[in-house]
C-alpha cells in the first residue's frame, strides 16, 4: 500500500516528462501499449524497453521505477516463462528438452515464452513509466477539460473519475490507519488460514466502508454549498492544459514506435518465428 | 530508579514515501507509572515516536525497547498485551453490533477466557461510563461516548501502558475533560499515560511530565511547571504556553514551581505576595 502512495507521490516530481500534457503522456502510453501486441519480437521488444529505461532515468525516477520493477517483473514474467512452454503446441520437428506425456519443453517453446514474457516486460516498463510521471489528478483534470470543452460531454461524468482519483490516496490512507487501529488490539492478520485471514478482513472493512460513505457524504454537501452544477454552463479550470510543440513531439515518438513495428512487420522481422 | 517500561534509544525513522527522516536520533526512557504528554506542531512527530512504543512502526536505525521486550522482535498483535493504543478518529475502530462485542474484540484476541472477558468488560464499561449501554449499536452513540467506547476496547485489554493520540480531537471542553479526567484516574491506578496533544491548557492541568518534538527531534524533556517556562524554546516549536504560566511568569518572575500550576495555586500564591509586600 505505501508503496502505491510513493508511485502516485513520483508523478508529482518535477522534469521534462512530468510537465508534458497528461493526455500527451496517455496517447503516448496507448501507443506503447500498441507496441507489443504488433510485433513479438523479442529484441525489438528489448530495445523499446531500454528506450523507456532511458527516459525513466531522465526523468530521475530511475531508482524508484527499478525498486517497483525488480520485485513485478519476476512475479509477472515468471509464471509465464515456466508455464508457457508446456502448453507450447508440440510438433516432432521441436528440439525437445523435456517431453514427458502432456508436458513437453522445448527449444521453440523457451524462445517462444521469453518472447512472450518481453512483452509483459515492455507493457509493465511502459506502464510504469506513465504512473510514474504523471500526477494522476492532474490526468483526470485534463481528461475532464478535454471531455467537456471538446466532446461535449458534462463535467458532472469526469469529475467521478476526478474523485475516484482523490479517493485512492485517501482511502489508502485510512485502510492504513484503521489496519493499524486493529494491530493494536492484538488482530493478527499475518497468522491463521486463509479462511481465518479473510474472516479478520471484516472488522477491518466495515470501518472502511463507513469512512468510505462519510467521505462521499461530504463530498457531495461541499459540492452543493459550492453551488456546483447550477449555472448550466461550461465550466473553466484553474490549471488549463495545452498542447505543446513537446507534447506533439512526445506522442509522436510513440506514433514512431508503432510505425517502426509496421515496417518491421512488412520486412517479417517482427515476430518471434524467425527465431524458430 | 525502577527500570524504565520504555527505552528509546537513538531512534531515527522514515517512511518509504519521504526523503527526510520522520523521527531522527530521539532517545528517552519512560519509567512505570508517569503520565507523559508530547506535544509539538503538526508533522514534528509526535505520532510517527509513539506508533514506535506497540510495534506499529519499526525504527529505520536505533532500538526501542517496551516491557523488556525489544519492539522490532515481536509484532504489534503480542505487544498489545501491555500497550494499548488508542487511535486520533474512534470511528475507525468500530466494527462491532453491539458496545458489549466491540469492548470483547481486543481480550477475545489475547486468548483471554470468557468469564475473564465478561470481568474485564463489566470493569471497563462501569470506568467509562458505559454501564447500561451494553446493548447499543456504537455507530449510533455521540462522538464523545464513541472516544469512551473506543478507550474501553483497548483498556479491556488490561495493558500496562496507555497511549492516546489527541484524546481531545473533535470533543468539547466537557467532554476533554472527563476523558483527562479518566486518563488521570487510570494513571493513579498504576497505568504509565501517553498523550499526544495540541491542548496545552489539558497538559498543563493533567500530565506530568512534556516532551516537545520539533522537527523531528525532542527539543524539551521535563516536568510540566519546567517546560512551559522555556518561552522561547517554545515558540520555535510553535507552541503557545498555557496563559496561565505566561500570567505566572510575568507577575511572579522567577518562582520556582514545584508542581504544574492550577489556578487556585497561583491565587493562593498572589495572595502570598500581596501579603509579603503588607
Amino acid at each position: 500500500m505505501a508503496f502505491v502512495l510513493q508511485m502516485l507521490e513520483m508523478g508529482k516530481r518535477k522534469s521534462w516528462f512530468h510537465r508534458l500534457n497528461p493526455n500527451a503522456k496517455l496517447l503516448w502510453w496507448i501507443c506503447l501499449l500498441i507496441v507489443p501486441i504488433l510485433v513479438t519480437n523479442p529484441l525489438i521488444l528489448l530495445a523499446m524497453t531500454v528506450w523507456i529505461w532511458f527516459m525513466a532515468i531522465g526523468a530521475r525516477i530511475g531508482k524508484q521505477m527499478y525498486q517497483f520493477l525488480i520485485v513485478t517483473y519476476p512475479v509477472m514474467i515468471g509464471f509465464i516463462v515456466i508455464t508457457w512452454p508446456f502448453f507450447y503446441a508440440a510438433t516432432p520437428e521441436q528440439h525437445f528438452l523435456f517431453n514427458w506425456s502432456v508436458f513437453h519443453f522445448s527449444l521453440e517453446g523457451l524462445i517462444y515464452a521469453v518472447a512472450m514474457g518481453m512483452r509483459i516486460v515492455m507493457a509493465l516498463t511502459a506502464c510504469t513509466f506513465f504512473v510514474m510521471t504523471t500526477d494522476l489528478m492532474d490526468l483526470a483534470s485534463s481528461l475532464g477539460e478535454f471531455m467537456q470543452n471538446r466532446l461535449r460531454i458534462s463535467y458532472m461524468y469526469p469529475l467521478m473519475v476526478i474523485s475516484s482519483f482523490k479517493f485512492l490516496p485517501e482511502l489508502s490512507g485510512d485502510y492504513i490507519t484503521i489496519l493499524d487501529a486493529f494491530k493494536s488490539r492484538a488482530l493478527d492478520m499475518d497468522s491463521g488460514s486463509f479462511l481465518d485471514r479473510l474472516k479478520k478482513i471484516v472488522p477491518v472493512a466495515i470501518p472502511l466502508i463507513d469512512s468510505m460513505l462519510r467521505r462521499a457524504q461530504n463530498i457531495a454537501i461541499a459540492l452543493e454549498l459550492k453551488a456546483f452544477n447550477t449555472a448550466n454552463k461550461s465550466r473553466t479550470f484553474y490549471k488549463e492544459h495545452h498542447f505543446g510543440a513537446s507534447d506533439f513531439f512526445f506522442v509522436f515518438t510513440g506514433i514512431l514506435a508503432i510505425i517502426l513495428c509496421v515496417i518491421f512487420n512488412l520486412f517479417k522481422l517482427g515476430k518471434v518465428e524467425i527465431f524458430l | 530508579m525502577t527500570e524504565p517500561i520504555i527505552q528509546v534509544e537513538n531512534l531515527c525513522y522514515r517512511y518509504a514515501t519521504r526523503n527526510h527522516f520522520s523521527v531522527n536520533d530521539v532517545s528517552l526512557s519512560i519509567q512505570p507509572g508517569e503520565f507523559v504528554a508530547i506535544i509539538g506542531q503538526n508533522g514534528s512527530g509526535k505520532t510517527t515516536l509513539v506508533k514506535h512504543f506497540n510495534g506499529l512502526l519499526k525504527p529505520t536505525s536505533g532500538r526501542v525497547v517496551v516491557n523488556g521486550h525489544v519492539t522490532t522482535e515481536k509484532s504489534t498483535s503480542l505487544l498489545a498485551k501491555f500497550v494499548g493504543y488508542v487511535f486520533q478518529n474512534p470511528d475507525h475502530q468500530i466494527f462491532a453490533e453491539t458496545v458489549r462485542d466491540e469492548i470483547a474484540f481486543g481480550p477475545k484476541n489475547l486468548g483471554f477466557s470468557e468469564e475473564k472477558i465478561k470481568e474485564v468488560s463489566m470493569k471497563v464499561m462501569n470506568e467509562m461510563g458505559l454501564t447500561g449501554m451494553e446493548e447499543d449499536m456504537p455507530f449510533q452513540l455521540s462522538r464523545g461516548q464513541r472516544q469512551r467506547l473506543a478507550v474501553a476496547s483497548v483498556l479491556a485489554m488490561e495493558p500496562s501502558i496507555l497511549i492516546i493520540d489527541e484524546p481531545t480531537t473533535g470533543q468539547d471542553w466537557k467532554e476533554s475533560m472527563a476523558l483527562m479526567e479518566l486518563v488521570r484516574e487510570l494513571n493513579e491506578n498504576g497505568h504509565t499515560c501517553i498523550v499526544t496533544t495540541h491542548n496545552m491548557n489539558l497538559v498543563s492541568l493533567f500530565a506530568r511530565r512534556v516532551i516537545v518534538m520539533r522537527q523531528a527531534k525532542i527539543s524539551l524533556d521535563g516536568p510540566t511547571q519546567d517546560i512551559f517556562r522555556y518561552g522561547n524554546e517554545l515558540k520555535e516549536a510553535w507552541i503557545k504556553p498555557p496563559d496561565i504560566y505566561a500570567l505566572a511568569q510575568s507577575i511572579l518572575p522567577g518562582v520556582k514551581l514545584d508542581k504544574p500550576i492550577v489556578p487556585e495555586d497561583l491565587a493562593a500564591m498572589l495572595v502570598e505576595k500581596l501579603n509579603g509586600r503588607s
